[in-house]
């Protein structure tokens, strides 16, 4: 474990000109490939987890009808426990709300993301085959091979009861 | 390259790997149930003789499946001499596709075939419930931690 004296502390992001700039920064092209739709920063709420002033880690979700959908986790220090902090706060959110379902989807190179999130209660309920080749045709700059030498074509959708 | 050389599986060499590392005496796939006879078999040996890797399929219809593909030991490439030799006989045997199954904790093979080449074709929700009904043996959960539950295929061209 990475030592750290500061308590991890998730809240929402309220500030969105930061979350918006932030997100163009670390979204390739200014918006994220979700389910066969582009997604621009000001489509989505966030999370953050921080220590003190510093933050750790972003999550950023949006609703479609009430089916929580979980667009990103990102670690932006080493801190361990810091997608787990935000994964939680987004179920919490969910429950909160009375949203049946919490979804996620990932890139067929994303194994990691598909480890996370399979050991933490979701379930892999589909496979769209071709989605990001489909996509690539609009915005060439979606890279042809991912995490671990992997070329990027699908999408796996996962599924949490809340 | 590891220093191992492939060649044809005796029947025990698939029967005492499969009881050890399959939890039993066939195996269930997507496309059928596999007992011993009806694949063939290749196992790798190091140079003391001692198998190193066991992999076997089986060509049906110009189509052939992976059943099972084990290196017992990690990182040394012989799973991927194994599965290179599939390649080769399958071409051979007159197959144009090649296709494998895995459970959805398996991400390393899950990158190990779509690294060569392999494309994800389908997900089968829930198939190894029913396996496990014939199986009892099948864990609930993989070591990773990851529950056992659903078939991913995948496929390449040959």
């Amino acid at each position: 474990m990475t030592a750290s004296s500061q308590r991890l502390v998730v809240r929402p992001i309220e500030d969105r000109p930061f979350l918006e700039e932030m997100l163009k920064l670390r979204w390739s092209g200014a918006s994220i490939l979700v389910r066969g739709q582009f997604l621009a920063p000001s489509q989505v709420n966030a999370f953050g987890a921080y220590e003190g002033d510093d933050i750790a880690g972003v999550a950023t979700w949006r609703y479609e009808g009430r089916i929580l959908y979980l667009i990103t986790v990102n670690n932006v220090t080493d801190r361990r426990g810091v997608g787990q902090a935000l994964l939680e706060a987004v179920i919490a959110k969910g429950k909160a709300d009375g949203a049946p379902l919490l979804r996620v989807l990932v890139s067929n190179d994303n194994l990691n993301a598909l480890g996370f999130y399979q050991r933490r209660g979701f379930r892999i309920v589909a496979v769209h085959i071709g989605a990001v080749d489909a996509m690539r045709t609009y915005k060439p700059s979606i890279p042809e091979i991912g995490m671990n030498r992997i070329p990027i074509h699908d999408e796996i959708e996962l599924e949490m009861g809340l | 390259m590891p220093n191992v050389v492939v060649e044809p599986a005796t029947p025990g060499d698939v029967v005492a790997t499969w009881r050890d590392l399959w939890n039993g005496e066939v195996i269930f796939t997507p496309r059928g149930v596999f007992s011993p006879r009806d694949v063939v078999g290749l196992a790798a040996r190091d140079r003391n003789n001692r198998m190193v890797g066991l992999a076997t399929y089986a060509v049906r219809d110009r189509v052939a499946a992976i059943v099972t593909i084990n290196a017992m030991l990690d990182g040394n490439g012989v799973a991927t001499v194994l599965l290179e030799r599939i390649i080769a006989a399958a071409r051979a045997a007159g197959a144009t596709a090649l296709v494998a199954t895995l459970t959805n904790d398996n991400l390393r093979a899950f990158a190990f075939f779509q690294k060569r080449g392999f494309r994800l074709t389908a997900l089968r929700p829930g198939a190894m419930d029913a396996v496990r009904a014939r199986k009892p043996k099948i864990p609930l959960a993989a070591p990773n931690g990851i529950p056992i539950r659903d078939y991913i295929d995948v496929e390449r061209d040959l």
